[in-house]
């Protein structure tokens, strides 16, 4: 038995021997190999970029590629689908501030009717997706100016001319986006840096320290910008700011600012004399236009053009409602221009029809500021300032009037006055902008007017301002709900 | 036969036992074999003077590949001969070798038999002394394979042979009534008579074996090579094509969740080519993919086209960039379930770690089938079916919706009007319209046909496949989906068995015309619609003045989906030295999908002028390449056997696609081509991904009793950023087959017996590639904004992050008991990872929803898995088999430090499964209001009831019988867990048709339900928003046991089968998804949303001629 047990051993030394002196020429030979292969591993995987794409440090390196960074904004603005990543242009300031106005309403029977429903009942609910875009849309922009604003200040290679223009405009769409952030919101938090570590946590900054933002940026704008860059009025330039500005001072009842811009911009005479006629307010080119977009959609016009317009005789998608219909005064020339009706049958089918050309050439551009506000600006500004300034504010409210057809305001003090600007501005600006939604929230109205209207007794205090959306809290435990929606 | 003449009998008999021993010891059968030569058919030449005979058929057999069985005696006995012979058969060349000798020769199949040509003289024996005599024969298995290796013994002595590699044995001197016991490790052991005339045939004994049903020692694959059950360290499950055949299914995956525990398959849709979602041993990170690696041949393969998160928060891998039916195709659909030999699911460190970076969330390795030696065959398969859903919402009929609709009105105290309630007031609401029947009626068709041909020789073998399959959806309309598939294999090996190559070449297109919805959508379409179709049989698109959204508008509507896949592999290895070897893997890949949707004008309404007609077009190619050089040394160590892998692994993966929108074409018949549109949008995507790797293992397996398993790997990977590509990965895996000691004689009921181990450490770089970099990408607008497109911040950066690592323990007992009729496994494991890889959800005011980063979290996930085969009955003509396996996965977060500063601070809590969901507490339905009574609606504070959607335990039911010609086999599938209930989102009352269910609502006060009134609008609504998706109202226990697969088949009787020269004739009749059992209410429980297709419940038909 024990013999056997040496030979055992023998041969297992033998074996590991064998082994031993295979494995020697075998781990030279794999020695060899991995050496060869390490360094060419690491390059490897090393991967150039893909051609798809532009990294940071090759934007602000001339005027071609920063100025197309800044073009991004607009065109995204006027190519999202409103309701996926819809921001506040592309019908959804429009179509929502509408209806949460009691402008217009949803007719059809589909998926997102719930959700446009929850605009006209004043019920949102946090997780309304349509709610979430307006969010997430006016930061998604406001990271892109952010990100110019600080590529700009190290940029190379670029004229100074371009720098302060694009400056200018990065400063002012910041201002634009927490412009309309802050009103449908109340506080939002304050970001200016694109950092995302310092910014993911941020709490709601107080709305008074965002509107001293906005100005803060508008002013600057003011002083980049000059001219518009371009032929067309397709780029902000220094009246864009103003107007912008002019219309912040008038949210935060700043009277005497307001009328100052508004009255500089009136007179400086750029945008003609005068209003233009009803029908050439929003084609491309209106002389009254201070800015406006150029449609980038494959055989849209603007989205309002495409959307609102109804053709046949069925009932409209979106349509006015009757309590719009009724704040038309006899004769006003609107309500014959810029609202449509789709079947005399039913009187009641009416839709917005200021922009009329759906696809096909584009021969309307989509407005964002026009002359006619200006005055109106002017003439609030005035008539709250009161005393002499009251003429001139009725004199403002009758160039609007005199344009679509009527005869002067009877408004004879100063409350009636504002009362008259308040009717004025809603059968002038309806469907755009959502203007009347944020008028009546800024003037204090929106309880009284819109809570009698709303159905189903859902109107609570605090609706005025729209919840924060459900993801933005979830992901940013920092938040806090706005009081309506708790 | 060459017996012995009786004196040497009697001198046999005067031997010591021990030089008996001795004796047959030395004569124990010398079996003259030799590697079966090349030149099979080639004509033989002797030139021999007075050579020995043994020497001339070594030349006889190396130059016609015969072998030659002879006792050495008996050509000693015959002396030298003198031959000259030029060019003859074999036949003319033994009988000039064997002439005048007292030999005769007899060829059986490729070997020769030289037998002495003695008379046998009947010896004159006493009574108690049976002839002694020499056997020479052949093991094979019951297809008639030569079995290697096994062992003979002669019963009731220690004495006995084994087998060669081509199952010869030879023995000598034994009694001719002796019993022999076959036994090996791969066939059940036999006893035979020598003298059972039915076996011996001209002197050759030829003993058929069974192969062991217990599949201890199948064969199975693991990364870079093969190992059994039996001395396997890690824990690896295996199914076989034959099992995935008995399923009726287009994706071979949906044919084995069922069959393998740990391994969770979620069928996303009922509609054919639908992805499937696959997790091993749950979602083991917390951003990163959580899908595992599939790899096809050896191939990694490259289906990451895109992934798609469904409603119930299960996400999987798809083709497809634009929307159809199904959220996109699953890269599988490609992969033919009749090409399949096995698909082996790796799940613990010791088998996955060696694919280092990318074996975190576990390995899938797919086998496809390889030629085998042997006759050629010739194998038709052709099946047909017919499928239902398993299960379709009832919905409300006119009558039941107009008055679900008046009475919302009336509880809302709203007067109903032409314009807040057209469909009541200006519509007919005495029309009835079965949107269910129209759209969802058809019955389902399965059609499917394969032929394939397999041959070859020891040293080449080659097979061809290939077949077409059809499934058509219950929708309405002409719709199907297609597949063609090609297969090949081709491999060779030199004579000397040095060189040795396979190539395996596979190509499969799949096309489809399914809508670009799924029409479950759609039934909510309110019955007194008009009528879908005009007399003229053009689309209706409103009635009375009042819009119709017609929901057979998508027949407009055209959706042709192709994705076609080549795969490819040649695997080439070289023998330098005894158990050294060198090897080459290469791999290429190519998935290509080729999408186009249309949406014509005539399609979205009636006013032709308002609408356009556009056309999307999606084109991507993925390329893969993979090249792995490889060497290994096998050799015999002490009392064990030792193998040693080392090897690199260079791979690309580079993706291109365009996705073009056209609008604006003149004519819709133009539609599927993007050429005649007025303006095009193109948005481009590029990606390369390049992974590289050095890898090793060492395995070591002492005595069949200890084994050991060490792998390691470095590996890089092009998805980080410098400084961060590189990573170590590795593993270590023990066994003891315990029922190998000594001691485990003294338990006989015990057959076999392995305890094992295993940790290890694997990586995880499921995130998109060049997140590490700031993109910049340019705008897609149509038209661009004043002659210039715009160039936007894409994502956010971050350099820094790196490789998610997961740990992973496991412990496993593998027992068999009664001779491995009970074979039982039970597995532990658990998982940690951390570094979490996380997908960061970022507040959209940083101005993007995420960020890759990497995170201190970890996360586990444990479990408990057992498997247990039994054999139950196994008798001559009946055999019953089962199977059982459930999985008891667990999950819980184990860190997240700073968790309240994050975005998941509401989602996630320390100590719980990731898998919970937060919801308000439902109250149930105020009996004086009527209205939905939740705990608060504040979505950040009221939150506060966790749910867990995971599943608690999940596993099947496996039932197999066999009586004679008839096999019937059954799979139960079933899943505990609790999920979503199937209900709509717009409260019941609104212009929406609902399911019946709804009808159980409150009317009165007092009443007491659980479905709020119905409601138009106002807080009713808003807190039926609430209901639906906040609160835990809709989570419901979604458990389910499904009848999965019944199998019938029938063998014909082989005597009939060969009146038709076929070697095996078989009809069989299979189901899938025959039975549900469930508390689920509307709908299906595996896909739990009201708008999906469930899964289909299919019956087939089909035939199988093999030749």
């Amino acid at each position: 038995m024990i013999i056997p047990k040496i030979i055992n051993m023998k041969s297992t030394e033998n074996k590991i021997l064998h082994i031993a002196g295979q494995s020697g020429r075998l781990i030279t030979a794999v020695c060899l190999i991995f050496t060869i292969s390490f360094s060419s591993c690491k390059k490897f995987v090393t991967v150039e970029n893909p051609p798809t794409i532009l990294t940071s440090d090759n934007i602000f390196v001339d005027d071609k590629t920063a100025t197309a960074a800044m073009l991004s904004i607009y065109i995204d603005m006027m190519n999202d689908q409103y309701g996926s990543n819809g921001s506040f242009v592309c019908t959804a300031l429009s179509a929502l501030g509408g209806m949460s106005a009691n402008e217009m309403t949803w007719t059809q029977n589909n998926t997102t009717a719930p959700i446009y429903q929850e605009f006209t009942d004043h019920a949102l609910t946090p997780p309304n997706t349509y709610v979430g875009a307006f969010w997430s849309d006016g930061y998604k922009y406001i990271y892109r100016t952010n990100a110019i604003i600080s590529g700009l200040a190290t940029a190379t290679g670029m004229t100074t001319a371009t720098k302060n223009q694009l400056a200018g405009e990065a400063k002012f769409m910041r201002a634009f986006c927490y412009f309309y952030l802050v009103n449908l919101f109340g506080d939002v938090p304050l970001v200016l840096t694109t950092d995302y570590k310092q910014n993911m946590l941020m709490p709601r900054t107080p709305a008074a320290d965002v509107w001293k933002q906005i100005t803060a940026d508008l002013k600057d704008a003011k002083n980049l910008l000059s001219g518009y860059p371009t032929v067309e009025r397709l780029r902000p330039n220094h009246w864009t700011a103003g107007a912008l500005l002019a219309r912040s001072y008038l949210y935060n009842n700043q009277w005497a600012d307001a009328e100052s811009e508004a009255d500089s911009i009136i007179t400086f005479g750029g945008y003609g004399a005068g209003l233009p006629a009803l029908d050439k307010v929003f084609l491309k080119n209106s002389p009254e236009t201070i800015w406006q977009l150029q449609p980038v959609r494959a055989n849209v016009n603007t989205p309002e053009g495409s959307l609102f317009f109804s053709l046949g005789s069925n009932q409209p998608n979106y349509q006015l409602t009757q309590q719009l219909i009724n704040a038309f005064e006899p004769n006003d020339n609107r309500k014959t221009k810029w609202v449509g009706f789709s079947n005399p049958a039913n009187p009641s089918w009416a839709f917005p029809a200021k922009y009329k050309a759906g696809a096909g050439p584009v021969t309307e551009y989509y407005i964002v500021f026009r002359l006619t506000e200006q005055y109106l600006i002017r003439s609030e500004a005035r008539a709250h300032q009161g005393g002499t300034k009251l003429q001139p504010a009725l004199d403002d409210l009758n160039v609007v009037r005199s344009r679509a057809g009527l005869a002067a305001s009877t408004a004879t003090d100063q409350p009636s006055l504002i009362l008259a600007l308040e009717q004025e501005r809603q059968v002038e600006f309806f469907a755009e902008w959502g203007h009347r939604w944020l008028d009546l929230k800024r003037t204090n109205r929106s309880q009284a007017v819109l809570a009698p209207l709303a159905p189903g007794k859902t109107w609570k205090p605090g609706s005025e301002l729209y919840p924060i959306p459900d993801l933005e809290i979830k992901s940013n435990p920092k938040l806090v709900q706005n009081g309506a929606y708790l | 036969m060459p017996a012995l003449k009786t004196r040497d009998y009697r001198r046999h008999l005067c031997l010591t036992k021990t030089l008996l021993i001795m004796k047959i010891t030395a004569m124990l059968m010398v079996a003259f074999t030799f590697a079966a030569s090349a030149h099979s058919y080639s004509q033989i030449t002797i030139s021999a003077k007075n050579k020995s005979l043994s020497s001339v058929f070594k030349s006889i057999k190396h130059q016609s590949g015969y072998d030659f069985v002879y006792a050495v005696e008996s050509l000693n006995k015959a002396g030298n001969i003198s031959v000259e012979l030029h060019n003859v058969g074999l036949q003319d060349a033994l009988e000039a070798c064997l002439k005048d000798k007292e030999l005769t020769y007899t060829v059986i199949g490729k070997t020769v038999v030289i037998k002495s040509n003695e008379k046998i003289t009947i010896p004159i024996r006493e009574p108690s002394l049976p002839s002694i005599i020499d056997v020479q024969g052949r093991i094979v298995s019951e297809s008639g394979e030569p079995v290697a290796g096994a062992s003979v013994k002669i019963k009731g002595t220690s004495l006995g042979a084994s087998a060669d590699k081509n199952g010869l044995f030879q023995l000598k001197g034994i009694n001719e009534d002796a019993t022999l016991i076959v036994s090996g490790t791969n066939i059940e052991t036999i006893e035979v008579r020598v003298n059972q005339s039915s076996l011996l045939k001209d002197g050759f004994l030829t003993i058929r074996t069974k192969l062991k049903v217990n599949s201890l020692d199948e064969t199975v694959v693991i990364a870079y090579g093969t190992t059994t059950r039996r001395l396997a360290t890690g824990a690896i499950s295996k199914v076989s094509g034959e099992e995935i055949r008995k399923n009726p299914v287009d994706n071979p995956f949906l044919a084995i969740g069922d069959k393998i525990p740990g391994l969770q398959v979620t069928q996303t849709s009922g509609v054919a080519g639908a992805p499937v979602s696959i997790f091993i041993r749950g979602k083991s990170s917390l951003g990163a993919g959580s899908e595992p690696l599939y790899v096809i041949d050896g191939v990694p393969f490259a289906h990451t086209v895109g992934s798609v998160t469904f409603s119930n928060g299960i996400s999987a891998q798809t083709l497809g960039g634009l929307s159809n039916a199904t959220n996109g195709s699953s890269p599988f659909v490609n992969l033919n379930p009749s090409d399949i030999e096995s698909i082996e699911v790796l799940k613990d460190a010791d088998a996955t770690a060696i694919y280092g970076s990318r074996g975190a969330n576990g390995v899938i390795l797919i086998t496809t089938r390889k030629a085998k030696t042997g006759k050629t065959s010739l194998d038709l398969n052709f099946y047909t079916g017919w499928g239902r859903p398993t299960c379709l919402p009832k919905m409300m009929n006119t009558q039941q919706y107009t008055a679900m609709r008046r009475e919302a009105f009336k509880n809302d105290s709203i007067v109903p009007t032409t314009g807040n309630a057209s469909d009541l007031m200006v519509w007919d609401t005495t029309r009835n319209t079965d949107w269910e029947k129209i759209m969802l009626g058809k019955t389902a068709r399965i059609y499917d046909g394969q032929v394939r041909i397999s041959g070859g020789n020891q040293q080449t073998q080659v097979s061809l496949a290939t077949g077409y399959h059809r499934e058509t959806p219950v929708y309405y309309g002409n719709m199907h989906d297609d597949r063609v598939n090609l297969h090949s294999n081709f491999s060779h090996k030199t004579t000397d068995n040095r060189f040795q190559i396979a190539f395996n070449a596979s190509y499969s297109s799949d096309k489809n015309n399914l809508s670009t919805i799924d029409l479950m959508q759609l039934l909510t379409s309110i019955p007194n619609a008009p009528n879908p179709l005009d007399s003229a049989g053009n689309l209706v698109w409103s009635d009375k003045g009042i819009n119709f959204t017609n929901p057979l508008a998508y027949t407009k509507k055209q959706y042709i989906g192709l994705s076609e896949n080549m795969l490819s592999s040649l695997n080439m290895s070289y023998n330098i030295a005894k158990g050294l070897r060198v090897k080459l893997d290469g791999g290429f890949n190519i998935v290509r999908l080729d999408q186009t949707a249309t949406n014509p004008a005539s399609s979205q309404g009636s006013s032709s002028s308002s609408f356009i007609s556009s056309a999307d077009f999606y084109r991507q190619a993925q390329k893969n390449w993979i090249l792995e050089p490889q060497t290994d040394y096998t050799t015999k160590l002490g009392k064990g056997q030792l193998q040693v892998l080392v090897g690199g692994s260079f791979q690309q993966q580079v993706s291109a696609g365009d996705k073009i929108s056209a609008t604006g074409y003149t004519n819709d018949a133009l539609l599927l081509t993007p050429g005649p549109a007025a303006t095009k949008t193109v948005t481009s995507t590029y990606a390369k991904y390049r992974y590289d790797a050095i890898f090793g293992r060492l395995s070591y397996n002492w005595d069949t009793k200890y084994l050991i398993n060490i792998s390691g790997r470095r590996d890089g990977s092009s998805r980080f950023g410098p400084g961060k590509q590189f990573g170590n990965f590795g593993a270590i895996g023990a066994g003891w087959i315990f029922s190998n000691e000594n001691f485990m004689r003294f338990f006989p009921a015990l057959s076999y017996g392995k305890l094992r181990a295993s940790w290890g450490v694997t990586g995880n770089d499921r995130i998109g590639n060049y997140q590490y970099i700031s993109q910049w990408l340019s705008t897609s607008s149509a038209l661009p904004y004043q002659g210039s497109s715009g160039i936007y911040p894409y994502n956010l950066d971050n350099p820094d992050f790196a490789w998610e690592r997961n740990k992973k323990w496991e412990a496993g007992l593998e027992l068999a008991f009664f001779k491995d009729r009970i074979d039982l496994t039970a597995d532990y494991y658990l998982n940690r990872t951390d570094n979490q890889l996380v997908g960061l959800s970022l507040p959209s005011q940083v101005g993007f929803g995420y960020v890759n980063a990497n995170r201190d979290a970890i996360l586990q996930n444990s479990g408990w898995e057992f498997l247990v085969n039994t054999t139950n009955i196994r008798k001559k003509d009946f055999s019953w088999r089962s199977s059982f396996n459930i999985s008891i996965p667990q999950n819980k977060l184990i860190a997240y430090p700073d968790l309240e500063n994050t975005s998941y601070a509401s989602v996630w809590s320390i100590g719980q499964p990731v898998t919970i969901q937060k919801y308000i507490q439902y109250q149930g339905v105020d009996p004086t209001t009527g209205i939905y009574k939740l705990n608060g609606i504040n979505l950040s504070k009221d939150k506060i009831e966790p749910r867990n959607l995971a599943r608690t335990y999940y596993g099947g039911f496996q039932n197999s019988f066999a009586y004679k010609g008839f096999s019937l086999s059954f799979s139960f599938y079933f899943v505990k867990q609790m999920g979503k209930a199937s209900f709509l989102y717009q409260a019941p009352g609104s212009r929406t048709n609902q399911p019946v269910t709804v009808l159980d609502r409150w009317q009165k006060p007092g009443d007491i339900t659980d479905i709020q009134r119905f409601a138009t609008t106002g807080p009713a609504v808003t807190q039926y928003s609430y209901w639906a998706n906040y609160s835990d109202a809709i989570i419901t226990n979604t458990s389910f046991i499904r009848l999965k697969n019944m199998s019938l088949a029938y063998q014909l009787d082989r005597s009939i089968a060969r009146k038709i020269k076929a070697e095996n004739v078989r009809v069989y009749c299979q189901g899938q998804n025959l039975l549900t059992f469930t508390h689920y209410k509307v709908g299906d429980p595996e896909i739990m949303a009201f708008s999906t297709m469930p899964p289909l419940k299919m019956i087939t038909v089909g035939v199988q001629v093999i030749f």
